[in-house]
């Protein structure tokens, strides 16, 4: 590729940090952002807007900053991923596509522009590179991109009869037919990112090609130091704290159990906060039964609500571990990245991504994934040895930046 | 549903219907059906019989569940609500020989006005004209509650008519119009023996009829010795016997366990069933009888209503065949000599009238086709087209792809505007040229495969179903080179997989099936086996025959031999007709197996056990296959065998 002149990247994402907050958003917004600012990229942003009184009539498309466009999207096809007004496709992206004539496209996400974009970005620019930064493993599975089947148990590997077995309405033949389609467009692909090794392990046994993918990790924002309070050393209550929606495979349940096994005097040594939303969108059985042990345990828990992003490095610093205890894989979760930008170690599940984040008895602890019994241990332990916490925080390696982080896309983006 | 009786439905709450009439020795019997009112103590019975009448509460009547009735009622069809047959009984002391009816209706109580259903006044006798129908008699049996069975009528019927087996049966269901004698036995007078009933006579053309019922004598020492149809009014008068058919000779004769079983006697032969084709039937009109004479000088006769399938080859198939058990050891030849024949000339009327053909020819290019295209793709689409979009994102991978032309042609024309519209949509997100053919009308498989290679550009086409998938770039342009390569090569096919990757596909071979009394079937070796098993073999090897789900041929030659023949009902056979004509003209069939795609196929038949009518559909096209290919097919069978010794 030529060194010299101005790179122009348009950097597509599922929505925008600003309407909604979550960590592939952010993530997409700020290597935009870090993209933008040095002086051989020009970037442009597009993010998906959901509100249609918001947009204009006769286009998709809206701006909410010079740079950052927006495009209504509704009624997109979950199964296969395509745009279902195609019109949008190969009438204004394409427009759109033209105008700005991209050397880089680096699609974030392929929901709500639809998979298909990638092929009409080949058609209008064939010269164009294409990279794709892979989340969760939507492509591989119809779980909500969870490798989790419909009966609750963890995922290894996708087959069109597996699949359907999860998904009885959807025969194999679909199933295979979603795999081959989906395909087809990611044989378009320049490059592939992963947040994860353990991701791209799982992107790899589906077929993608080993050195089609690159781990990066998502850059973070750097903490401002004054901040960085140091707390008592010796305090008389070890605080855990829980970031993130409030979903079912999240593992609320299993910490609230675990809290709840523990002998009532070490239950005194603890407190846990729960930071976080979205309960009320969960199946009644999950909410009666998280309702219930919070009302039971709340001397010892307290249940925050909702948090803006910005305000997660001051929540994290007031307590000394961050629990992720989430019974399906993740892949590279925003609140571990912040527990250890901000210095905190982390209890986890041990599989996945957050198995690979988190190395145990170095920067965290682990314990076995959906098991309240396992994690009661670990707990317990946190809880009689207060000096744990500060030997593995010194293990805390430093996370990424964000101007590394584009450093690392711009060498990727060179080698293609 | 008359027998005998005429019915007027008055406008009333109640509706209701009263079906059959019997005399027996203890009284009169009634069935029919009543909807329910809110409270049904207020509906009765009224007999009028001689100078008497008598009344039953409709509630004191034996229910019995009738689910055709709640279905045109459009209400709950559960056994348990549907009960709306009635069996109600008037004992009626001192019967004589014969019964005057005056009249049976059905009255609500609060009002004079509210008669639902009369029966005109008749004469039933009770000795000979006790009828059974079977189907309403079989319909009471399989269906009837425990309260009905433990009614006292019940058991009287059951004693005097006999049980009939619900385990089997052909056609007892479906005969609803078998008609027989039955007589008081334990009487001991001089009794016709014969017993005689029919399934169905059908209006096959203007000279042609389909007749299929039974004929049987109690008395194994009475023979039948002639079935005849005639249009005489009264069958007791002798006329011009040229205003008859005399037919036995012609019939294939058939078990029927449903016949037997009711009438609890032991039988010499399994001459029961008759199926016979008449091919020149000179008798007119709308009303024939069917008369079965014995060697004794009995006679019985029934009604033959007719029932006009000269052009309905559908509703023809789907009576007829289920009526037969398709692996029973009679049915080869009940295909050749009656069924097949039929058939054959209703779907050949069927044609004449145009529903095969068509003059209408609607393209839509989507972008600009290729000038000289190298192979014409021809894919016919039926209902589902979101495959089309599956193989554009296929095609689009493939650079060979712009030197293709693409004929989508739509056999469906209710889906023509979605498919339109889909298309338009699709277009330009893979850009890959392609046409839309539309004909106005249903093909079928046939049909639309050769309208579709009547407007192709290249001279080499290519049949491709729409849920075949390609897997690999530059598969058409290894089969094309192969193609030209060959000399005397009619069909090229490649391998088929499965979406689990097992094989689908690999050449088919003909087979005897045992099940379908060794007629010629289309086998897939190796269907299932993982390509593990059964690795490629390279290069082009000759095969039997190929499927034409992916089948390459030259253009001239797919002329030559006439396209696929549209003789093959609902589709079946057309591809191994296809490799059998082209054989014929010196054109072998070959698998490029090193060339494969997916072939979605959606179920593969359940050949064993399956009765359901469009199996049955099957084994007629199987029959016409063996029948016009079984020579040959012997004959190339023998050359391969030879060949490997």
């Amino acid at each position: 590729m030529n060194s010299t002149r101005v790179k122009k990247v348009l950097i597509i994402a599922h929505g925008h940090p600003e309407l909604n907050k979550g960590g592939g958003e952010i993530a997409a917004y700020n290597l935009f952002k870090a993209l933008d600012e040095r002086e051989d990229y020009e970037a442009l942003f597009m993010g998906r807007q959901s509100v249609p009184g918001a947009q204009h009539g006769g286009t998709p498309f809206s701006t909410i900053a010079e740079k950052e466009v927006l495009f209504y999207g509704e009624g997109f096809d979950v199964f296969k991923f395509t745009q279902p007004n195609k019109r949008l496709l190969w009438h204004n992206f394409r427009e759109f596509v033209e105008q700005f004539k991209p050397d880089i496209v680096h699609f974030h996400h392929y929901l709500h522009i639809g998979i298909d974009a990638i092929r009409v970005v080949k058609n209008v620019c064939p010269d164009a590179k294409i990279v794709l930064t892979l989340h969760e493993y939507l492509a591989i599975c119809h779980n909500s991109g969870q490798m989790i089947k419909t009966n609750k148990k963890l995922c290894y590997q996708s087959s069109p009869a597996d699949c359907h077995r999860c998904f009885p309405d959807q025969s194999p033949q679909n199933f295979f037919l979603r795999e081959l389609y989906i395909k087809s467009f990611f044989k378009l692909v320049d490059q592939f990112i992963a947040p994860s090794q353990f991701l791209k392990d799982r992107y790899v046994a589906w077929g993608l090609e080993e050195n089609k993918i690159s781990v990066l990790e998502n850059g973070q924002e750097p903490v401002i130091l004054e901040r960085f309070d140091k707390l008592d050393n010796s305090p008389k209550q070890v605080r855990l704290a829980y970031f993130g929606q409030l979903t079912q495979f999240k593992g609320l349940d299993v910490l609230l159990d675990a809290v709840d096994l523990l002998p009532g005097k070490v239950k005194k040594r603890l407190h846990l906060d729960v930071h976080g939303s979205g309960l009320e969108i969960q199946p009644i059985v999950f909410q009666e039964r998280v309702t219930d042990m919070l009302n039971k345990l709340s001397k010892h828990v307290s249940y925050h609500g909702p948090y803006e992003p910005h305000e997660m490095a001051e929540l994290i610093q007031e307590v000394d571990w961050v629990i992720v205890p989430s019974s399906w894989w993740e892949n590279s979760p925003l609140v571990i990245q912040e527990a250890f930008k901000n210095g905190k170690p982390v209890i986890c599940s041990d599989i996945g991504g957050m198995a690979e984040k988190v190395r145990n008895e170095i920067d965290g602890l682990h314990f076995r994934v959906g098991k309240a019994t396992s994690l009661s241990k670990v707990l317990e332990r946190v809880a009689e040895n207060p000096v744990l916490q500060a030997r593995l925080a010194a293990n805390i390696k430093k996370p990424v930046s964000l101007i590394e982080s584009a450093q690392e896309h711009h060498l990727l983006y060179q080698n293609l | 549903m008359e027998v005998g009786a005429r019915t007027k439905m008055a406008h009333s709450a109640i509706k209701g219907h009263l079906e059959y009439a019997y005399p027996h020795g203890d009284g009169l019997l009634i069935l029919g059906w009543c909807s329910e009112l809110a409270d049904s103590s207020q509906v009765n019975i009224i007999l009028g019989v001689a100078e008497r009448e008598e009344k039953v509460p409709l509630s004191s009547c034996v229910r019995y569940w009738r689910p055709d009735v709640a279905i045109s009622l459009n209400a709950d069809k559960d056994e348990h609500k549907a009960l709306y047959g009635f069996v109600a009984t008037f004992p009626l002391p001192e019967i004589e020989d014969e019964i005057e009816l005056v009249g049976v209706s059905l009255v609500a109580n609060n009002s004079d006005e509210d008669i639902v259903a009369l029966l005109v006044p008749e004469r039933l006798a009770v000795e000979e004209t006790m009828r059974i129908n079977w189907s309403i008699w079989y319909r009471v049996m399989k269906h009837a509650s425990q309260t009905l069975k433990m009614h006292q009528a019940f058991e009287n019927l059951v004693t005097r008519f006999g049980k009939i087996d619900q385990s089997e049966t052909l056609s007892s269901a479906h005969s609803s119009h078998t008609t027989t004698a039955l007589s008081n036995e334990s009487e001991g007078e001089n009794l016709n023996p014969l017993r005689l009933g029919f399934d169905l006579c059908a209006r096959i053309s203007e000279k042609a009829l389909l007749v299929i019922g039974w004929v049987v004598s109690v008395d194994n020492n009475v023979v039948v010795s002639d079935l005849v149809l005639t249009n005489k009014t009264n069958v007791h008068i002798s006329e011009d016997s040229s205003e008859e058919l005399s037919f036995l000779e012609d019939v294939t004769w058939i078990p029927r366990t449903d016949v037997i079983q009711p009438l609890k006697l032991k039988f010499l032969n399994n001459k029961v069933g008759f199926v016979c084709f008449i091919g020149n039937c000179s008798l007119d009109g709308e009303e024939l009888s069917l008369i079965a004479h014995s060697e004794t000088g009995d006679s019985l006769s029934t009604k033959l209503p007719l029932k006009d399938y000269s052009a309905n080859p559908f509703a023809l198939s789907e009576h007829l065949f289920t009526l037969f058990a398709p692996s029973s050891d009679y049915m080869r030849e009940v295909l050749t000599r009656h069924i097949g024949p039929a058939m054959k000339q209703v779907w050949a009327t069927y044609r004449k009238q145009g529903f095969l053909t068509t003059s209408s020819r609607q393209v839509i290019q989507y972008g600009t086709e290729p000038s000289n295209p190298k192979v014409s793709i021809i894919v016919p689409l039926y209902k589902r087209f979101d495959f089309v979009e599956y193989q554009l994102s296929q095609f689009a991978l493939d650079p060979y792809m712009k030197d293709v032309e693409i004929i989508y042609v739509n056999d469906d024309p209710e889906s023509q505007a979605g498919l339109i519209n889909f298309c338009h949509a699709n277009y330009p997100v893979f850009e890959i040229p392609f046409k839309l053919l539309h004909g106005g009308k249903n093909l079928g498989y046939a049909g639309a495969n050769n309208l579709g290679a009547s407007i192709a550009k290249a001279d080499t086409l290519l049949l491709l179903n729409s849920d075949v998938m390609p897997r690999e770039p530059g598969w058409l342009a290894k089969m094309l080179e192969h193609y030209k390569t060959t000399p005397n090569i009619g069909a090229l096919g490649a391998r088929l997989l499965y979406e689990d990757g097992s094989i689908q596909h690999d050449g088919m071979t003909y087979v005897k099936f045992p099940f379908f009394q060794d007629m010629w079937i289309c086998e897939h070796p190796y269907k299932g086996l993982s390509e593990k098993v059964t690795p490629v073999k390279p290069g082009l090897r000759e095969v039997e025959a190929v499927t034409g789900a992916c089948l390459m041929i030259d253009k001239e030659r797919f002329k030559q031999v006439g396209g696929l023949d549209k003789n093959y009902i609902l589709g079946d056979f057309e591809d191994s007709d296809l490799c059998l004509k082209l054989r014929v003209k010196g054109y072998k069939s070959y698998m490029l197996s090193e060339v494969s795609l997916y072939h979605l196929e959606r179920q593969s038949q359940n050949l064993f056990a399956n009765n359901d009518w469009k199996t049955k559909l099957t084994i007629y096209n199987c029959w016409q296959h063996t029948e016009r290919w079984d020579v040959l097919i012997s004959q190339l069978k023998e050359a391969r065998l030879n060949e490997l010794n």
